[in-house]
């Protein structure tokens, strides 16, 4: 839950939202990043480490530079979490069909 | 026959739609009113609603309180805006998740005597909300824009 307490607190942001849209596309170093979103070097670090620290996105070395790329795990937390959360949705609302149903129908039999 | 939609429109919200076979009167009440809220919005297998406490007016506060055999969980709701048989806002607050807090909307439409449910779930605190609202950000926003249906697949095929 931790994880997926990052994960969710991450994407909420719009700025980070956009890198880890860009990220989609392939991976990027810190100043490529500074130049797509025209904001400052800081500002774009201070983004990453939060990415970094949800597990959404992970940073490797290539000569001097250290790129950033999506990570599978963190998104795969985020889709186990929202797989749950849609089947307590479909288990409430057919609960609530026949709720409604009874509520029409007090005296009808009710189904199985 | 009814229809069920899961979707997740932008990677920080989800929304649900559901057709119901019941007016909407009947719908808003078993949303309003905790002695039908307790009968269905129970949650996962083996859960009860046991305290479900509701204000319907703007600005009041809702309690809800889910238990197994071996867990509970709260969740405080605050209404923002209630139009009757037709929508209510509030953001939602679990216990112990202040990170989690969310902006729900429900929205209630009949046709023929069919009611639709569209409820939107956003994890966007306000800080997040005045930062979109700048000037020349949604242009910014749109060009890069993803949802979560079109990354989650990619990456559950990948591993």
């Amino acid at each position: 839950m931790k994880t997926l307490d990052q994960t969710l607190t991450a994407l909420a942001d719009p700025t980070r939202r956009r890198i880890v849209g860009r990220l989609a596309q392939g991976t990027a170093t810190v100043s490529e990043l500074v130049q797509c979103f025209d904001l400052t070097q800081p500002t774009i670090s201070s983004h990453l480490k939060t990415l970094e620290r949800s597990g959404l996105i992970s940073r490797f070395r290539v000569a001097q530079t250290r790129p950033c790329k999506l990570e599978p795990a963190g998104l795969k937390a985020l889709g186990a979490w929202l797989g749950q959360l849609r089947s307590v949705y479909e288990d409430n609302y057919s609960r609530l069909d026949d709720l409604l149903q009874n509520l029409q129908d007090p005296d009808g039999e009710t189904k199985p | 026959m009814t229809t069920f939609e899961f979707t997740t429109p932008t990677p920080a919200s989800i929304r649900v739609v559901r057709t119901f076979d019941a007016p909407v009167a009947l719908v808003w009440r078993a949303y309003t009113e905790p002695e039908l809220i307790k009968q269905w919005m129970t949650g996962p297998p083996d859960h009860s609603l046991p305290v479900c406490e509701v204000d319907l007016r703007v600005g009041g506060k809702s309690r809800y309180v889910w238990k197994n055999p071996q867990f509970e969980m709260g969740m405080t709701a605050e209404i923002k805006e209630v139009v009757e048989h037709e929508r209510i806002v509030q953001t939602e607050l679990f216990d112990g998740w202040p990170e989690g807090v969310s902006t729900v909307t429900c929205q209630f439409a009949e046709t023929d005597g069919r009611t639709t449910v569209t409820v939107d779930i956003e994890y966007l605190n306000q800080e997040a909300r005045d930062v979109a609202m700048q000037p020349g950000f949604k242009e910014g926003y749109e060009a890069s824009y993803i949802t979560l249906d079109k990354l989650l697949p990619k990456f559950a095929s990948r591993s």
